[in-house]
């Protein structure tokens, strides 16, 4: 009994061990504040990258729900009853990842250069504008229909705006930039936003 | 969502809770009948759309069962038992070390906990021979074959994670020089620790109550049990089949080509080919060594396959039904923790993987948050083994198999949902997992993503 409660106590104690640990290390939380162009650069590229990542898996497994539904299998997408729910659960995971994108932009906080505060307010615009598109196509896709081809171009605006969405990501970074000299120089010193440019022209 | 759908998930949650609560207490298959209850409940009640039964893995069952069941009809189970004994001999209590490596190892190599299944006999039989509580092994061995998905080049769940950390410039190789170092260093206390939890099976309750109403037999010592004349070929053919599977599971240019998704051709999944390989193992033990098919049918091993099969069936059924119809509210909910405390991101990996059952889920949602709240990606790399976290519920494949195999009754389901054997291995392996994986991050790899504010002025 007494080497029981000696476990739990220990497993207790490397949890908050472990909380403590995570706490020093994690959480860069730059939000409102000045920080260099380079430091601002390599975060939101990063924070964009991952997010074209998520999103690009998310437009291939709405496709690929679309065209793989097989007659008489239950839960295929061949319907629009079918589609309409992986076309659903694509804006659903888009929404949340295009959140989380929004959050590290904010975390970014301002690079310190003379356009810095309107490079870092035109990236926040555009990821905002992100959100509002898709919650958009969401509330769209939940309106009632009248017939089987209005609920098909329902589907494909709500594919359309993920993929629309994903494709502004990679210009979004450098059109924030496009008017601050010094930022295009940290821009093109980061090799994150090299990738990001590189994945957004391919 | 609104406070109503809240509440409404929170009641479906504590329906899916409940009814596991009762499998754990029925036992047996008792567990997948009120899983399939549950599903009942939740899909005529609240109107759910019933989520996908777990087919792969009850297949997969099915083929490992019948192969290991068929090597135990011929006497390959009694030669292993010899085999492992005679090397543990001057050590037997290094079964509660050796068989957590060992089923770690082979999930590295299959990049999936499904080939566990096979070895689960063999490490019940031979902690029974050797007279160590069948818990001790079993569930640290269940933990680390979980673990060993995220140190598995060819899991699922890793080639989630890799797009999202090789922006921050980690390959693969990088990935695996955190994760295998930091889960060898975890499984060590955990093995440790299990290797002196519980009472010996001679002080045990329910084993010694087992034992006097003749329901399991005592240990045979090991040298005194007579081998069939085909018992060798037999390990010999079992152990082919899974080094096959390893092979494949590897390297996957050798795999048969099918057709991709997106057009093209991509190497067959590993899972069919697991069940080819086992019941043709299973099939070439009935040929080459003489076994007849009822003998295979009527064994123990088919036995307790077969019912963890159906528990399995009905619990995850029920467990994906909600979750299915739920994981967005979930993930945002533990996401929402994780944002406003960033440091609960290691718990908050832990808590999708266990409300979601899922490793790649878990991944795909919460790694990214971590990175946007801007922990380095080594540190999340590190805090991503946390998905081993899918056996917080007694709802997973292995857990219930393994409780199904050990006949003496030490190896639980629990009797208040989370207080099941694999709990206790589980929650020392991913803290000391994660821990290590942290320092190792920071020794070797430092954190090449936010550096340090140049100015950290507020603007007016």
């Amino acid at each position: 009994m007494r080497s029981g409660w000696l476990v739990a106590a220990g497993i207790a104690a490397g949890l908050v061990v472990l909380l403590g640990v995570v706490a020093l290390i994690g959480g860069d939380d730059d939000r409102g504040e000045t920080v260099s162009a380079q430091e601002w650069a390599d975060n939101v590229c990063g924070t964009v990258l991952v997010w074209r990542g998520e999103m690009e898996s998310i437009v291939d497994g709405v496709r690929s729900a679309g065209g793989s539904g097989t007659s008489g299998s239950e839960s295929g997408a061949e319907s629009p009853q079918g589609e309409s729910g992986s076309v659903r659960t694509g804006l659903e995971q888009a929404l949340l990842a295009t959140e989380t994108m929004v959050e590290g932009v904010s975390r970014a906080g301002i690079p310190d250069t003379p356009n810095g505060q309107d490079a870092a307010d035109g990236l926040s615009g555009w990821a905002d504008g992100a959100v509002d598109e898709i919650e958009r196509a969401q509330d769209a896709l939940g309106e009632e229909t009248d017939s089987t081809s209005d609920e098909l171009e329902q589907l494909a605006d709500g594919v359309g705006t993920i993929v629309e969405v994903y494709a502004s990501g990679g210009q979004a970074v450098a059109d924030a930039s496009v008017e601050d000299p010094e930022l295009l120089t940290a821009l093109a010193q980061s090799a994150t936003c090299e990738n990001l440019k590189e994945e957004a022209s391919s | 969502m609104t406070s109503m759908d809240w509440f409404l998930m929170a009641l479906q949650g504590l329906i899916v809770i409940f009814f596991i609560f009762l499998g754990v207490r029925a036992g047996g298959i008792g567990l997948g009948l009120w899983g399939g209850v549950g599903t009942l409940i939740l899909v005529f009640l609240f109107g759910l759309e019933p989520g996908e039964p777990p087919v792969s893995a009850m297949l997969i069952i099915i083929a490992v069962i019948s192969a290991a069941a068929a090597m135990q009809a011929a006497g390959g189970i009694d030669y292993m038992v010899q085999i492992a004994s005679s090397a543990l001999r001057a050590r037997p209590k290094a079964l509660n070390f050796v068989a957590p490596y060992v089923s770690y190892l082979l999930t590295i190599l299959t990049g999936t906990g499904n080939t566990f299944f096979s070895i689960i006999p063999v490490i019940n039989e031979v902690a029974y021979a050797n007279k160590i509580r069948p818990e001790r092994a079993l569930a640290g061995s269940s933990v680390a074959s979980a673990l060993g998905i995220t140190s598995s080049p060819v899991a699922a769940a890793t080639a989630t994670l890799l797009p999202l950390v090789e922006v921050y410039g980690y390959d693969l190789i990088d990935v695996l020089l955190i994760t295998i170092p930091a889960s060898i260093i975890g499984i060590l206390p955990m093995a440790f620790i299990m290797a002196r939890h519980g009472k010996d099976l001679d002080d045990d309750v329910e084993y010694q109550r087992r034992l006097a109403s003749g329901e399991v037999s005592p240990p045979a010592p090991p040298a005194e049990i007579v081998l069939s004349p085909f018992a060798k070929r037999s390990v010999a053919i079992f152990l082919l089949g899974v080094a096959a599977i390893c092979v494949f599971g590897l390297f996957e240019g050798l795999r048969p080509t099918v057709e991709a998704e997106g057009g093209g051709v991509e190497p067959m999944s590993i899972t069919p080919l697991i069940q080819m390989f086992m019941l043709s193992a299973a099939a070439l033990i009935l040929l080459l060594c003489h076994v007849k098919a009822n003998d295979v049918a009527s064994s123990p091993i088919f036995r307790s396959g077969m019912v963890a099969m159906i528990a399995l069936f009905g619990i995850a059924w029920m467990a994906d039904t909600f979750i299915a119809n739920n994981e967005d509210a979930i993930v945002e909910l533990l996401g929402g923790i994780a944002e406003n405390f960033p440091f609960m991101i290691a718990v908050a990996i832990f808590a999708v993987a266990a409300l979601t059952t899922s490793q790649s889920a878990a991944t795909r949602t919460m790694v990214p948050l971590g990175l946007a709240l801007g922990i380095g990606a080594g540190y999340m790399i590190a805090m991503w083994t946390a998905v081993v976290g899918v056996l917080f519920l007694p709802a997973n494949g292995t857990q219930i198999a393994a409780a199904e195999a050990d006949t003496t009754g030490t190896t639980t389901l629990g009797k208040r949902v989370v207080d099941h054997s694999f709990q206790l291995p589980l929650q020392v392996c991913w803290i000391a997992t994660a821990l290590a994986g942290i320092v190792i991050a920071w020794l070797f790899f430092g954190d090449p993503a936010p550096a340090a504010p140049v100015t950290t002025t507020p603007v007016p």
